[in-house]
């Protein structure tokens, strides 16, 4: 984390009515950082992105984006950053350059249209109307609407919600281009794969609190969760001799030896897997097939709060 | 004001792309022209000069009420003025940008009826253009404060749109804008002047037979401008990004700054000047026996 984070919030605090939507929420966000705030719906995720955009007031704690508050200086925050809100739409019949120059004209910095369109793959849709384009692209559109200003630090809302696998994935691809040009990000999603490939760090909401914060891997690693090492030998293995391999857990599984499949938990899966590979070779076996399965965001998330991240 | 212009801009495009909007704003009124002249004025040129009033009227009454107010509705239903929350622009320029569009619009096409009225019935060109423009002006802002008002009460497109009809048809079959007042019943004749679209006709019909000044009609201009001003205000106060937010429990009273100008107006009128009787010789003068 470098020393001066570009957002910086602090026991951050909001009700609705009796509803305790975030409840003392903490984290540091440094420049070029991808951040996500990861939890199931309901989690506090979006109340806290919209207060950090100056949308919404809070109850209680600070809050400060690039050196701002967006309580104080709503305005001009919003000339710094770029937000793209959840389930919002254009007019039908406007064309995708001219909502690009118009959103352009709203701010006092401006990126240029066709350079804009050029990076969200939208350059031959220019003259389109935004009703003829898909879902993926409305949405490529909406990315592109975030950075027209040039913004310091970008704020996606779900970004990917609704969308089939190949636009998410396209969606994926526009945000590690973005982590590539060192532009700060932070995101919000329920979605585990998205939080894993694109984000530096991730804070792990829940019922409007931060349960674990980290990057993915430090998360993973912290958690008491185990790697899987799924094996198929030519000849059957003796379980005590796999338990007694280095790094691997006190648990050990077959599946009954019905098809031959073996699972080492390890803790240490390069460790373990040296350790399988001179045994296979000690007693003149051979290896099959081998998949190794490490443990996710979405165990950690099981890990902390006893229930899958989407329930 | 650059928002504002760049938005006006966009607004101007996205009516023309509109068929059903160029059909209501655009066609219907044109229609309401022909109607009038061969139906009404049965082709003569003196009638149909008397009802460009009603006809200009008609043409603003439905850019405000739908043009304006019905189309903020729509961009808050369907999530568009959303997509604006997190730009650095607020509602006024938003608000101003469809107001400014719908007059740029509407100018355009009223000076397009009375070339058709020209050309088709051979109605004389306007002595006092500028007086008509002023108040045809005056006149659609009020109604878009109007309009804006409703938007801005009305919970969703379906209220919107039942408020607005209610109050169209009141401005128009109640006030002169269809049937002349003279028609009307006496009662009917009272309260139309609690209705704008009563002043409307009559100060175009005024500037169009008897050249009225402005001056003349002061204390509609200012009925006019306070209607505009104080629905632009209320519509501000209680701008909804989206249909999520919930407007504030003594939302509805905001209806009464924009009701107010036109009761007092209505009220001096009834009891203070000769609005009836100078509607009513206006017509008996200008209508071709």
């Amino acid at each position: 984390m470098p020393a001066a984070p570009i957002v910086d919030v602090t026991e951050l605090r909001k009700s609705y009515g009796a509803l305790e939507a975030v409840r003392g929420i903490s984290f540091e966000i440094g420049q070029g950082e991808v951040f996500g705030l990861l939890g199931p719906n309901g989690a506090g995720k979006t109340t806290t992105i919209e207060i950090l955009e100056g949308l919404r007031a809070r109850d209680g704690g600070s809050v400060a984006v690039c050196g701002l508050d967006p309580g104080v200086h709503p305005r001009e925050l919003k000339e710094r950053i770029g937000i793209q809100l959840q389930q919002t739409a254009l007019p039908e019949k406007i064309q995708v350059g001219e909502a690009v120059d118009l959103f352009g004209s709203l701010y006092r910095r401006r990126l240029a249209t066709g350079e804009l369109l050029g990076w969200f793959g939208l350059a031959d849709k220019r003259a389109s109307y935004y009703e003829t384009l898909s879902g993926g692209q409305q949405q490529r559109l909406a990315l592109a609407l975030a950075l027209v200003n040039d913004p310091d630090v970008v704020m996606f809302d779900e970004p990917t919600a609704g969308l089939d696998p190949q636009s998410r994935r396209e969606i994926y691809d526009l945000i590690a281009r973005l982590r590539q040009q060192r532009r700060t990000v932070l995101l919000t999603t329920h979605y585990i794969e998205e939080a894993e490939q694109l984000c530096d760090r991730v804070a792990i909401l829940d019922h409007g609190g931060v349960i674990a914060a980290g990057s993915p891997r430090e998360l993973i690693q912290q958690s008491q969760q185990l790697s899987h090492i799924e094996f198929v030998p030519a000849s059957p293995l003796d379980l005590d001799k796999l338990r007694a391999l280095e790094g691997a857990a006190d648990a050990l599984t077959g599946d009954g030896h019905s098809n031959g499949r073996y699972t080492v938990r390890s803790r240490q899966v390069a460790r373990t897997l040296m350790a399988l590979m001179r045994l296979l070779i000690a007693e003149n076996n051979e290896l099959v097939e081998v998949h190794v399965e490490r443990p996710s965001l979405e165990d950690v998330f099981i890990e902390l709060t006893g229930r899958r991240l989407r329930d | 004001m650059k928002a504002t212009l760049a938005l006006t801009d966009i607004r101007l495009k996205l009516l023309v792309r509109n068929r059903s909007a160029i059909f209501f704003s655009v066609v219907f009124p044109i229609l309401f022209l022909f109607i009038y002249g061969f139906l009404f004025a049965k082709g003569n040129s003196q009638a149909v000069r008397f009802l460009m009033g009603p006809v200009v009227v008609l043409t603003i009454l439905g850019s405000g009420f739908w043009g304006v107010g019905l189309q903020l509705v729509f961009f808050r239903e369907k999530n568009i003025l959303r997509r604006f929350r997190p730009a650095p622009v607020g509602a006024g320029p938003l608000l101003m940008s469809g107001l400014l569009a719908n007059w740029v619009l509407q100018v355009l096409l009223v000076i397009a009826e009375f070339v058709i009225a020209r050309l088709v019935f051979g109605v004389p060109w306007p002595s006092h253009p500028v007086n008509l423009f002023i108040i045809g002006s005056l006149g659609l802002f009020a109604f878009a404060g109007i309009g804006m008002v409703v938007a801005s009460v009305a919970s969703t497109m379906q209220e919107t749109q039942v408020l607005c009809n209610l109050l169209w048809f009141a401005m128009m079959f109640l006030s002169g804008a269809t049937a002349p007042l003279a028609q009307l019943p006496e009662i009917v004749q009272h309260a139309a002047l609690f209705l704008p679209s009563f002043y409307l006709v009559y100060a175009m019909q005024s500037i169009l037979f008897r050249g009225a000044s402005l001056l003349a009609m002061i204390p509609e201009i200012i009925a006019m401008l306070i209607t505009f001003g104080a629905g632009y205000f209320v519509s501000i106060k209680l701008f909804r990004w989206d249909q999520q937010m919930r407007l504030p429990a003594n939302a509805k009273a905001w209806v009464v700054p924009a009701i107010i100008p036109f009761a007092a107006l209505g009220l001096w009128a009834n009891f203070f000047s000769t609005r009836i009787a100078d509607a009513l010789e206006l017509y008996a003068a200008a209508w071709p026996k």
